[in-house]
This record gives structure tokens, sequence and C-alpha cells, in this order.
């Protein structure tokens, strides 16, 4: 029998007293409402969705067997967790676990994500559990097995935590198709969304339930106090004009860590966590073993390891990325740092909250600044969140390689019909424009090759069958698919692991592809605090050894680049205004106000009226220095305009710098930057198909295909099956960008590749809103001897690209010539 | 365009559409074809657009045209996969040797095309052991460290990356000439390469669209 008012029972006996916002879901999942919760973790959002599911269909197990002797519950899957995280289902799964046992319920768990042994998917399959709790891709490919689309006909509720990380992403795109599957599977399900830092509320209901008439929509109050803060140096340490390693700031780090049992830092690559692990263990040797370090790149063990670690409070400090960024329960961290910028205050305030979860504690965060001009976002940050301007989140627009890729899913599972399948895809919010020709498109993509105009003869990955369902042409493809779902794209991976006798299974991490093949065998590198010596590499392995010495090398992993969102940006100009009038604000500018006296000194301090301008004459060439505070996806784009639109003028090359504050061009040839940029230049006629064609004199859109190819499967990172012949159906994306450029240009990857460059990468609306500001203000040009404190970390960012109208034998000459100059012994012709 | 160097005592062109002519024997040198790699591709699931068959035998038409030719030599590779040659493959091949009927085509075996047991292109070209002494020069796929005569190769599909500082960087398929080696570029479509690194005593020919510019680096 079910149980009544079983939150508040559970709650009873826990000793806890419900919080309005618990009781508003309970009582809205009892009405058979979907929802979204907003509520940050630690403030009870769990329980509040899962007690209302399991008031509405659980029950007590009879007095005979108790919960534990059931080896199988007769209870069919009903609710469906998903988490973005895999750090995330452990804990998720404790926590639901719990009432279970507690109240004698008749329901099982299970988990499923990456980490899962493939005895426990089978058993997952097989006899399903009441609630599983799995990740996005885990979803996927779940999706993809006709046997387990059965276990969800009776699906009731569908739950989807930190849906505010998901919303924006590729991966929140596979989601809402997955859930339109899951939908059509089992019509009247719920869904109920759990999001925090969210600014648009309404819109994140929306795309979580596109077709649902009414909105329900629940705020928790409670709000957990933050205090950030700013770590500053002493007097006498130099303050830095660049480097995003920060490791000066160690020092003071130690002493603060010192002050708190149990500290998390985040760094924002994983290059940089190793680096300060070892930092950390060389400074304080007595604190091995009350250290760790944690991020994606590092086996699962070791991973699991550190959470436990943390939460039974054996460590003092976690060195952690963004592996650790969501709602990891962690009560005993009191104290949390960010090394360098957080870039947005969603973030920042996320990893706030991972610190001071026991009741009535306060969340603490301090940024650690690398280099000046990371003070000045840390004001702005602060002033930023004290306005509450949290960034809002959108969804992507109907990414066709993400589609692609579903398509082979559902042909692997029980096929589909065209017709039907276009209208399920386009109740999703992500494809609700989607036209049937770009459908068409698609199915032709995977059928053909491409649109009938270009045949790909011997080509299918998908057949028709005679019931007029699109199925799977063939079993070997359905491998390489599921070795390669998701949208989690990265290069390709190689394992690490020991060289031992017989083999050794176990890994310690992975690197990638371009690291592992600059290996020569007794090298040394260091992965997850280890030092290991290379022995050699085999079929996508590396074997290592314990290694000796000091000299080693630390792995570069290419993540993404996050952008300084605009609200963060437009506070810093505001606080530069109030330093061209002298007045500084808050320890942070105070800090800075001799800095900022030099550059108005040898320059002009950048503000919202004036747009400086920078030009400085050297060996390389001809610089100009631009900084309109837009956040380095715009400046890319400004880069790209304004060079291209100079180079269309008269015939040159440039090369690009971009950071978040601003933006440098460096011509070879020389030119008169005052007389040519000029207001027109940031005019916004012609926007788009100026940069479409920058972008084809430029780089961009070939990088950016890279993601789209392997989405969609033209190339893969996982190898299934024999290493050999996958080998050798392996080509570089870049090769692909060629020849559907020469073969077939009206190819709408090609197409897709634009529009992420535009949308994504340029972050073209924004930039639409930079033009227009820029018009309204005056160009300042300064000519400077010397790189300025505000130049200087664009002089030492390396050039991301180069553009050029150059006719290539010109330019191949201009080079040869320069180069000859640089090396007179040699000589070319 | 192309470019004229000495090697071993004869005058040869080094041509900026990635392949060798030797005017004293009227003969061309090609490598690393790779025809029909795009289809194997698409045989295996993979969507590489059609073209570049026909486009590889528009360039040789080309070449033939422009440089008066009694014998090509493909040094290795011309055939992806010889296994798995389609019917649309094959009678383009045909086709071709019908328009040049009056050229001696040779097949010098590279790693890719080992075993040729098919009818049509043992019909229509000469197929020659892995290494072939083509006075005074030894045609052979892959480099051999210890020969005393000079090589004629190809398989490495090099590339050579011009780099202005750390800033500009442009690649380009290429020649390499050394002492006792001329490594030709790739000269199909679709084929992925190799950078080159400067050494003493090599030289480097970038093709360059239509032009090609020599760098020496001695």
């Amino acid at each position: 029998m079910a149980v009544k008012n079983l939150g508040a029972k559970w709650f009873k006996l826990r000793g806890w007293k419900a919080f309005p916002f618990q009781k508003e879901v309970w009582k809205a999942l009892s009405e058979n409402k979907s929802g979204l919760l907003h509520a940050t973790t630690g403030s009870g959002k769990t329980y509040a969705v899962w007690l209302g599911a399991l008031a509405c269909w659980s029950q007590v197990v009879s007095e005979q067997h108790s919960h534990k002797k059931m080896l199988q519950s007769k209870v069919p899957l009903t609710v469906l967790w998903i988490t973005p995280m895999r750090a995330l289902s452990a804990d998720t799964y404790s926590a639901l676990k719990t009432p279970l046992e507690e109240l004698k319920l008749d329901w099982t768990i299970g988990i499923r994500t990456g980490d899962t042994s493939s005895y426990q998917k089978t058993k997952i399959i097989n006899s399903p559990p009441s609630a599983l709790v799995t990740t996005p891709e885990s979803l996927s490919l779940l999706l993809t097995r006709s046997e387990s689309l059965n276990n969800f006909a009776h699906l009731k509720l569908i739950v989807v935590d930190e849906w505010h990380e998901l919303i924006g992403n590729k991966r929140g795109v596979l989601l809402q198709l997955a859930l339109a599957r899951l939908r059509k599977i089992s019509p009247n399900v719920l869904t109920w969304g759990m999001s925090a830092t969210l600014a648009n509320l309404d819109y994140a209901f929306d795309v979580l339930n596109p077709t649902s008439n009414q909105r329900c929509i629940i705020q928790a109050e409670t709000r957990r106090k933050i205090v950030i803060d700013t770590l500053f140096p002493d007097k006498r340490t130099r303050l830095s004009y660049y480097g995003h390693l920060g490791l000066m700031m160690l020092p003071y780090v130690l002493q603060e860590i010192e002050r708190y049992s149990c500290s998390l830092i985040f760094t924002n690559t994983r290059a940089q966590c190793e680096m300060w692990y070892q930092a950390l263990l060389e400074k304080k040797p007595e604190w091995a073993g009350e250290i760790a370090l944690h991020h994606s790149s590092l086996d699962a063990d070791a991973r699991q390891w550190v959470e436990a670690a943390v939460k039974s409070g054996k460590l003092r400090a976690v060195i952690c990325t963004s592996s650790l960024d969501l709602g990891v329960d962690f009560s005993p961290v009191e104290k949390v740092f960010q090394i360098g910028s957080p870039k947005s205050l969603g973030r920042l305030l996320q990893r706030a909250g991972r610190s001071g979860h026991s009741p009535g504690k306060v969340s603490r965060i301090t940024i650690v600044p690398t280099y000046h001009l990371e003070y000045l976002e840390a004001a702005a940050v602060q002033l930023a969140i004290k306005f509450n301007r949290v960034e809002p989140r959108l969804s992507l627009e109907k990414p066709y390689d993400v589609l692609v890729q579903h398509m082979v899913s559902t042909a692997m599972s029980n096929g589909f019909v065209s017709e039907i399948f276009f209208q399920e895809v386009k109740s999703t919010y992500a494809y609700r424009n989607l036209t049937f020709a770009e459908w068409n498109w698609c199915i032709d993509f995977l059928h053909r090759g491409g649109d009938s105009l270009t045949a790909y003869p011997e080509y299918q990955r998908i057949k028709l069958d005679e019931n007029n369902y699109w199925q799977l042409a063939n079993a070997n493809f359905g491998k390489r698919h599921l070795a390669n779902i998701g949208t989690i794209v990265s290069e390709s991976q190689v394992s690490v692991r020991y060289w031992k006798r017989g083999g050794s299974k176990k890994t310690l991490g992975s690197i990638e592809e371009s690291f592992a093949a600059r290996l020569k065998p007794g090298d040394h590198f260091i992965l997850g605090g280890n030092l290991l010596e290379f022995v050699k590499i085999y079929q996508m392995i590396a074997y290592v050894r314990k290694g000796h010495g000091k000299k080693s090398y630390v792995p570069r992993w290419n993540g993404g680049r996050l952008s300084l969102s605009s609200e963060v940006s437009g506070a810093m100009l505001n606080q530069l205004e109030l330093a061209t009038q002298a007045i500084y604000k808050g320890p942070e500018m105070r800090f800075l106000k001799a800095l900022l006296e030099i550059q108005q000194y040898v320059s002009a301090i950048p503000s919202s009226d004036r747009l400086l301008i920078e030009i400085w004459q050297s060996r390389e060439g001809s610089h100009a220095f631009l900084y309109p505070f837009a956040g380095r996806g715009v400046h890319s784009g400004l880069a790209h305009l304004i060079a291209f639109r100079l180079a269309t003028a008269s015939e040159n090359t440039f090369a690009m710098s971009v950071n978040d504050y601003g933006f440098e061009l460096l011509s070879f040839k020389t030119i008169d930057w005052s007389t040519n940029i000029t207001h027109a230049m940031f005019d916004c006629d012609n926007l788009v198909n100026d940069i479409v064609s920058s972008l084809n004199a430029g780089e961009t859109a070939k990088r950016r295909f890279r993601e789209i190819a392997q989405i969609s499967g033209l190339i893969f990172s996982n190898y299934q099956g024999s290493y050999k012949t996958a080998r050798q159906l392996q080509a570089s994306s870049s090769l692909f960008f060629e020849v559907f450029s020469q073969f077939d240009p009206n190819n709408r990857l090609l197409k897709q590749a634009e529009i992420e460059v535009l949308n994504q990468e340029l972050e073209i609306s924004r930039l639409g809103d930079a033009l227009k500001k820029i018009q309204t203000m005056s160009l300042n040009f300064k000519i400077i001897q010397h790189p300025t404190p505000f130049s200087f970390p664009l002089v030492f960012e390396r050039f991301q690209e180069t553009l050029s109208t150059e006719k290539l034998t010109d330019r191949v000459q201009r080079m040869l010539e320069s180069i000859q100059n640089d090396y007179p012994d040699r000589y070319y012709q | 365009m192309h470019f004229e160097i000495e090697c071993a005592g004869e005058n040869i062109l080094l041509l900026s559409d990635r392949a060798l002519y030797w005017p004293k024997k009227k003969t061309l040198l090609i490598a690393d074809v790779h025809l029909g790699k795009a289809e194997y591709f698409r045989k295996n699931g993979i969507p590489v657009p059609v073209g570049t068959t026909k486009l590889i035998l528009f360039r040789l038409d080309k070449l033939i045209s422009q440089y008066p030719t009694e014998n090509i030599y493909f040094i290795g590779d011309l055939f992806h996969n010889p296994d798995f040659l389609s019917n649309e493959l094959l009678s383009c091949f045909i086709e071709w040797r019908k328009r040049t009927v009056s050229v001696n085509c040779f097949l010098v075996t590279g790693n890719h095309d080992k075993v040729i047991d098919n009818n049509v292109i043992t019909n229509n070209l000469h197929i020659l052991s892995p290494s072939h002494h083509l006075s005074p020069f030894d045609l052979t796929h892959n480099f051999e460290e210890n020969s005393s005569m000079f090589q004629i190769t190809g398989h490495v599909h090099p590339i050579y990356r011009l780099k202005k500082g750390s800033i500009e960087k442009i690649k380009f398929p290429c020649f390499v000439v050394r002492p006792k080696v001329l490594i030709l570029p790739a000269f199909g479509e679709f084929v992925g390469g190799y950078k080159v690194s400067p050494q003493i005593n090599q030289s480097i020919y970038l093709c360059c669209d239509q032009d090609i510019i020599g760098i020496n680096i001695n």
C-alpha cells in the first residue's frame, strides 16, 4: 500500500523539517504536473523530487519480505534520473537509496554510466530496476537497444538534474532528442528539471517540456550566504603581466589552506591542475596523503577514491578542474579557491557552492588572480554578483551533426519511419524549426552520403526495409557508432598503463594522442600526480614505468575555452571608467592603482566611450591592439572582420590574437592604422557575409569542422574491433574539410561548421551589439614604444589565426624573404 | 610550371602538379595515386564525396598533353585497395587507358598494391617488381637504406610546413631531394601527408598552386 504523506513521514523519521518548496514539489507531483525546480545543491532539491515520486508510485513491502531479501523488484522502471556527471551518479544513488531502505519500500535502484561494468549493464537491461540513475550519453546508448526500449514503457517520471549545465550545449540537444523518444514510448511521462544559477527560468522550462501547456516553476527560498574575496600577494611580490599558471601565488594559497580543514582548489585546465599538485607537494611534503588531485583524464578508480576521501574528511586539499563542478555533496569542504578567471558568474557561484554544506555554514570562495588584469575581473565579478546578474543560457538551434547521430541510434534499435520520426524530432525545442528539406538532407546523408545531386555510390549507413522502416545497413557500423556516441568531442585518447610482463589492465588515466605521439622512450611526464617514464605506445595504449629524476613534461589537453560573459565584461568597463576619473573602489582596484596610472601615462585607460587602439611597430611587423572588452568570442569575430575588411581593401596577411579584454592584429606589410581603421570598418552592413568570407580566408571553420566530423561519424576517436582496419579508415578532419570543399561544397555539414563558428565561437549576436556600441564611441589611437600593461597579455598570447588575401606565391615569397633575413646562412631560390 | 634540376647526371623537371618529368626518356614518374581510396571509405560507411577519381585522371590527361609522354611509371600505391575495386572505378580506368593507349604504363608495386590479380589492371599495365632499375635510377616505393643507386621513391607523402617565426605557417606538398634520393609528393586526392623536417644536404621544392618554389638548405 502507498505511504500517505511519505515525504513528511520520512523527514520526521530523520528529524528534519520540510521546507515550503519541498511541500510544493510534492503537491505538484501528486497533481501530475511536470515542473522546474530552481535550487542549489545541498538545499534539499533531491528529496523534494524523489520523495514526491515515491509518494505517487511506490508501495511498502509486505511484512514477510524484508527489502534486502528481494532479489528483483516487480516494480518496472518508473523513474529515470539523469545527471550530467559520472561523479554525481554515485552520490545521487546513495541519496536515493536511503529512504527506500528506511521506509521499506518495494523499489530498487541501479546506476548506468560510462564507469559501469558490462555485467551490470546487461543486468540493467534484462531486469531493470525501478529507478535508474544515468547520464545523457548512457541514455542514448540504452536507446539503441530495442530490448531496453520496452523497459521504458512504464516510465512515469524523468528527472533532469543540473539542467542549466546541459541546456546550452550539444549534450542538451542530444538529451532533448532522447526525451522525445521516451515520450513516444511512455506518452504521459512527467518531466522535472532541477537547475541552479539560471536567469531565464520560463525558457528553461519550455526547452525541457516543449509540449506542455502550463508551466510549473518552483523556487527554493533557501539561499546560503556566500562570501567572495580576492587573494593578494604581499607588496614585495612582482605582479605578473601575463600567465595563467599563477604559481607565484602558491605561498599565499598555502597560508589560506592552513586555516581550513578542507579546501577545493579549482584550476581551469588539467595541465594546470597537475602542475599545482606537484608544486604543492614540493612545498609541503608533509601533506602527502592529505592532498589529492581530480580531473577527467584520470582513471575512474582514482577519481572515485578522491571523491570518497573528501566526503570522509580525509583530505585537507584537492586540486581539481570542472570535473568537480557539479553538486557532489562534499560536506567537509569549507573553502574553495578559484585559480585564474572564473569566466562567468554562474560558474563562480556554482563553485562557491561546493563549500559550506552543513546547516548554518557559509560558502566561501577566494579568487586567485594569475596576472594583473584578472584583479580587474575579480573586482567586476563581485560587483556583478551583488546585482545578481547571472547569465541566461540558450539552447542550440537544430545542429545537424547531433541529429544525424540520433538517427543512426534510432535506426539501430527499432528503426524508424521517416515522416513519423520527423514529427517526433520536430516536437523538441532545438528542432522546432527544422524543415522537411533539412530533414531529408540528413536522411540522404546517411543513406547516400549527400543530396541526390551529389551521388555517393556504394555508400549506405542506413537503408530502407520492406516495411518502410529505416534500419542500420551493416552491423559493423553499429559497433563503431556505439563506441562514439555522445557529443563530448575530444582528441583521440590514449590510455596510460604500467608496463608489466603479461600486460597490465590497470589504467592510470589518459593523455591525448597528439601528446603521446611526441614522446620518446625515456621521456618523463606527470599524470595523476605520478612521475612516469614513457616506455612505448602500442595500439592506442601508452605503457609507462615509475619515473625518476626531475625533468618531466606535463601533458597538454585541449579543452574548450569559455568566453568572458558580457555581464562581467560590462562591470569591468565600469570600473575602468571610474579609474579614468581617479576613483578606485574596493581592494582590487586599489591594488591596481599604480599599474593603471602607468597605463594612463604611456597610453590611456580603456573606457566605454572611447575605444582605445594602441599601435606598435616591432621587428615582426605592425601591431594594432584594440580593447572592446566584449569577451574572447566576440573579439575573435571582430578580429576576423576587421582583418578581412582591411585585407580586401589591399592585399595583405594578418595574424590575430585574442583574449577576453581585447584583440591584436599583426600586419606583415606596413600599414597606416589610423587612416585605415575608421568607423566604417565597424559597420553592421554586410556583417554576416563579410564574416563568412573571412572564415574562408582564415582557418577557424576548418577547426570547427573537427567537432562536427566526429559527432556525425566521419571520423572517430574510439576504435572498435581491429585496430589496424580502424586505422585504415581514419582520415583527418581537415582532409574531409578539403575534400568536401572541393567536391561537395553544398554539404550541410560544411554549412553547419560555418553556422557554429558564427554563433558559438564568434558569438555573432553579441558581435552585432559590439559593433553598434563601437559606432557610438570615438576611436582613441595611441602610439606606444613598448607593450603596455594591457597589450602585454596579447603579445604573449600565441597567435591563433592568420587571414590572408595575398596570392599564395606572393605570400610564400614574402615569407621566404623574411626568413632569409633572419637566417642569412641559409639560401633560398 | 616546372623546376629543372639535375639528378645522377640526368636533367629532370619537377612539376607543380606533383609529378616528375624526364625529358630525355619522355617519361612521367608519379607516386601514391591511391585510386579508390574515397570509395573504400564509402563502402565502410563514411561518406567521402565523388569526384576524386575523375579529377586524378583529368590531371593525368593534362600532364600527358603538356609534356610529350611515351611512358608513365607509377611508383607504388596506384590503387588504394586492389581487392576492392568497384566496376565504376575499373571502367573509368579502362576508358583512360583507351585514351592513352599510345603511352606505356608501368607499376612498381607499393605496400597498398602489393598483390594484384585483377585482369583489368594487369591487361592495362606492366606490373614490375617492388624495385625497378631504370638507369641510372632505382625506382622503389619505399626508400631502401643500403643502396648505392640514386633512388626515386614515394610512400612518404611529404609535406613541408613553411614557418615564419611562430606566427605564419602554411603546408605544401613537396619534392625532397637528397644526394642519393628523390622523394615524390603524393599525386592523389584525399591523401594525408607527413611533415618533412629541414636537414642538411636536402633541398625541398614546394608545390604551390601553379608554381614550384625551391628551398635549399645547406
